[in-house]
């Protein structure tokens, strides 16, 4: 798990299997993080992840509350069609944005 | 008809090495990059489940997968637990619901086994155990 903090944006990469004890492992970091800088907007990057469950699900749902309570946004980026079809299962797009790496290069011409 | 079972201690670690072996075991079926996938979560979360809810997070406890196939690639897989049971399978079993919001979960296991599988089954007795099983039909490839 890598982060960057630049301008209004903190922006967290994850890579590789998130399961229980990937996200163990660096929910603290991450909590630490969004605590410190209360950026506008906080993004989850999931380009590099190959497999996530429902502890992906609490986690995101959980950081989602923690940017709400100091008024910031949270979205995700870079879901792929196979993550996407687990996040549907739980309505988590009814309330995040989600942004594509593809979609944003269209954007820019 | 071929079967396979692993018994393992309830160690957050082994959760990684119960998915990938069961996976394993499923290669001769050729499993489409989709249905590789589902079963991976199905694994995750019903051994998932045992570790937190079953066992309570104490690590002495084991956890038991079986999975078998047959010619029609009809896959059935159980996950059991002697852990703490369930009081309330209904309940357990609707979206969103979690006894442990404080650890962050989000409710979602039993959903998403019933999601990813044909047929989902859960049997519980409060104070003996836990077990899940769950039958997938893979696709056929010549």
């Amino acid at each position: 798990m890598k982060w960057i903090h630049q301008k209004d944006s903190l922006i967290f990469s994850f890579e590789g299997d998130l399961d229980n004890l990937a996200i163990l492992n660096f929910k603290n970091d991450v909590i630490r993080e969004i605590d410190k800088w209360k950026a506008p907007c906080v993004k989850l990057d999931f380009r590099e992840v190959t497999f996530i469950d429902s502890t992906g699900i609490g986690f995101i749902l959980a950081r989602y509350n923690q940017v709400q309570e100091y008024g910031g946004e949270l979205s995700l980026r870079n879901i792929s069609p196979s993550i996407r079809r687990l996040f549907a299962l739980s309505g988590i797009f009814q309330i995040m944005k989600v942004e594509n790496e593809k979609e944003r290069k269209e954007v820019q011409g | 008809m071929n079967r396979m079972k692993l018994v393992f201690d309830a160690k957050l670690e082994n959760e990684a090495f119960a998915r990938a072996s069961g996976i394993a075991f499923l290669m001769p079926l050729n499993p489409t990059v989709d249905e590789v996938m589902e079963i991976k979560t199905i694994l995750a979360e019903a051994i998932v489940n045992c570790m937190i809810h079953g066992y309570q997070g104490r690590e002495d406890g084991q956890i038991s997968v079986q999975m078998e196939y047959d010619e029609t690639h009809r896959v059935q897989i159980t996950v059991s637990d002697q852990g703490t049971g369930i009081e309330d399978i209904e309940l357990a079993r609707q979206p969103l619901y979690t006894t442990r919001a404080d650890l962050e979960r989000s409710g979602m296991g039993m959903t998403i086994m019933e999601s990813f599988s044909d047929q989902f089954e859960v049997q519980s007795q409060p104070g003996q155990g836990t077990t899940v099983r769950m039958i997938k039909q893979l696709q056929f490839h010549e």
